[in-house]
């Protein structure tokens, strides 16, 4: 931490900058809570380590999405203090009861049939265009989950870099890629570990099943974190 | 996964929505007085980081200006925006998320990103900065 703050004080070049502000976020306690549960979700295909590490990519472009949206929405004009303050202020109360919400329908304990869809669950677990879309969505909503930290490190130093001028509108996508990076490493290497123990053993379909439960277990203890945290 | 789709899209429009068009950031009428007030917002959930930004910086502004202090002419409010009262002030000084802020009059200084980057590791350097700002409002 100590020479990254070093890095972003002598930094004179944005897109370094935007890295170790990236960076910063993503070590920092405050969001870890977020970052291990997306660990866990990125590594649900547990079985197929490429699949993990694609998960792990597309989760990054989600938190890019965000990053920028949110970036360009206040380049266009929106009120920047107003608009940081509405995540600082919602962003980690509607975390908590969304992440308790998806880890019940993971465990298939909240089933909602939607006309035309099988359940919510089979259609996850299936390797479908779904299964690439819900990574996505998790990096879009994990990203708009500020803590008070990682908010000033976004809003207070990023936003003023990227909204300056229209040609730092790419910086969100460096620091999206650097909040990413550690999630992706973690998730890559539970996977290669894991799989290497379950060939051995030749139960990886077996392990799978329960690891998602653990997954979506995992989802709920820390949506209940962060209602404590929050409301308590 | 319709519902999960739905929560997102009303966590991404919400704000678009309630937030109007660009209003004056900074130098808003703060009522002239001579008197210097260092301000820090938060909200009720709070991280070690941000406790002791508020922590430095109220014992700097008391370490730094101790005879001001007792004149009166400098003071220190932790104010919680997620108080009634304490989104009266932010509305007031157009402060709506976490920042620490030195008042004098018309003239506001954001302080917030110093503290975040000094106040836990170099606690000296943030009080020089502190100091230096501060100095420019006396």
């Amino acid at each position: 931490m100590e020479f990254l703050n070093r890095l972003l004080e002598n930094s004179t070049m944005p897109w370094l900058s935007a890295m170790v502000l990236g960076l910063m976020t993503a070590i920092s306690p405050c969001p870890l809570a977020t970052n291990i549960t997306a660990v866990g979700y990125i590594s649900k295909d547990i079985e197929n380590r490429d699949r993990v590490f694609i998960n792990g990519l597309l989760y990054t472009f989600g938190r890019a999405v965000t990053y920028t949206a949110i970036a360009l929405v206040i380049y266009l004009g929106v009120d920047q203090f107003k608009f940081s303050g509405f995540f600082q202020r919602y962003g980690e109360k509607i975390l908590g009861p969304l992440l308790i919400i998806i880890g019940l329908f993971m465990l298939d304990i909240i089933k909602v049939k939607f006309p035309g869809m099988s359940g919510l669950t089979s259609k996850m677990q299936k390797k479908t265009r779904w299964g690439y879309l819900d990574v996505i969505l998790l990096g879009l909503v994990f990203a708009l989950a500020f803590c008070p930290y990682s908010g000033v490190l976004y809003f207070g130093m990023l936003v003023p870099m990227t909204v300056a001028s229209a040609s730092g509108l790419y910086l969100p996508i460096v620091f999206a890629i650097a909040t990413g990076i550690p999630v992706v490493i973690f998730a890559w290497i539970l996977a290669y570990a894991v799989s290497g123990i379950g060939t051995v053993y030749n139960r990886v379909k077996v392990f799978e099943r329960w690891f998602r439960r653990i997954i979506a277990v995992l989802f709920i203890a820390v949506g209940i974190y962060y209602v404590f945290r929050v409301y308590l | 996964m319709r519902t999960f789709q739905m929560m997102l899209a009303l966590v991404v429009f919400m704000p678009v929505m309630a937030c109007s068009a660009q209003t004056e950031k900074k130098d808003a009428k703060t009522g002239s007085s001579n008197k210097i007030e260092a301000y820090y917002f938060h909200f009720t959930a709070r991280c070690m980081t941000c406790k002791t930004v508020e922590a430095q910086a109220k014992q700097n502004i008391e370490t730094l200006y101790p005879e001001l202090m007792k004149q009166g002419n400098i003071s220190f409010q932790s104010v919680n925006l997620d108080e009634d009262a304490g989104k009266a002030v932010g509305d007031r000084l157009h402060v709506y998320g976490q920042t620490l802020l030195a008042v004098k009059g018309d003239t506001k200084i954001n302080i917030t990103n110093e503290g975040f980057m000094y106040a836990v590791r170099e606690p000296e350097k943030f009080k020089a900065i502190m100091k230096e700002k501060i100095d420019a409002l006396l």
